[in-house]
């Protein structure tokens, strides 16, 4: 039970915060590493070609 | 750009609209202040006020971790009856994913915990307790594929952590059953509203759930061409 209104509203916002946090955490390290490795496939198939 | 960008750029926006979606259909506020929005127990202990949204978000993603741990566990079979390494990538990029939303339910569920109960963690509560090693398990999961000595036991390994972990899946749900004081389900008590933004989550973050495992899974395929490619490589070295 939650008497203050103003405090549940900061409960709410501390784990909406956790789930974005979360969320972004991991799909920003998954769009790094998908573009790493695009490059470096695309950098060692290139120089695949040139040998 | 190249085409694969645009993909990979695509699904992490259709993932981001969904998920933006949930947020502000959850935090809409329809002014009918009397009653708990969100919160599902039975009604006399209702009075979380805004707090009570969190369950909005954190049962939708215990059942994304629940899907993904189900993927892991129908493709670790299959790996260990095929040996096929498609299967290998299927289950351990959904058991990643899967680690991650159980990650949103430990995180969102200490939150709900200390604003109904006054603790951020109780450890005679059942739920709690075999939710956390569920998550220690597939946290042990992705720990064995990381310092295996090669892929072969790595995908070995894992896949048998991977089918003998998910007998904890029902014993956490049945756990709800024996706590004291955490909510039980009773889906069909919600009020209407309750439930369509509650069917709402259920749809959507199963839905950004299964967008990221693709995209984990794409992840997983240019790991293995990069591996083929630098193989390729060092065979022509003189």
């Amino acid at each position: 039970m939650i008497d203050d209104p103003i405090r549940a509203l900061w409960y709410l916002a501390g784990a909406l915060a956790a789930i974005w946090l979360l969320l972004a955490g991991y799909v920003g390290l998954l769009a790094i590493r998908l573009r790493r490795a695009e490059a470096e496939l695309e950098k060692l198939e290139s120089d695949s070609r040139e040998s | 750009m190249a085409r694969t960008h645009v993909l990979t750029l695509a699904l992490l926006l259709v993932a981001a609209l969904l998920f933006t979606g949930l947020t502000l259909v959850a935090l809409h506020d329809d002014g009918d202040h009397s009653r708990a929005p969100g919160y599902y127990g039975p009604r006399d202990t209702a009075g979380m006020k805004d707090a009570g949204r969190i369950f909005y978000f954190h049962v939708p993603s215990a059942a994304s971790a629940l899907l993904a741990f189900t993927v892991t566990l129908v493709c670790s079979i299959a790996f260990l009856r095929t040996r096929r390494a498609s299967f290998d990538l299927w289950a351990s990029s959904a058991a990643e994913i899967g680690l991650l939303f159980s990650s949103v339910v430990l995180v969102t569920g200490s939150i709900w915990a200390r604003a109904a109960w006054g603790a951020w963690w109780v450890w005679d509560e059942p739920r709690l307790t075999t939710s956390l090693i569920l998550w220690f398990v597939y946290f042990g999961y992705l720990l064995v594929r990381a310092y295996a000595r090669d892929r072969e036991e790595a995908a070995r390994f894992s896949a048998v952590i991977g089918i003998v972990g998910y007998v904890l899946m029902p014993l956490v749900y049945v756990a709800g059953n024996f706590g004291a004081i955490h909510p039980r389900p009773k889906q069909f008590g919600m009020d209407p509203e309750i439930r369509q933004v509650f069917f709402f989550g259920m749809a959507t973050v199963p839905a950004v759930a299964l967008l990221l495992l693709w995209l984990r899974v794409r992840l997983g395929r240019l790991q293995e061409r990069l591996a083929a490619c630098r193989e390729q490589m060092e065979d022509r070295l003189p």
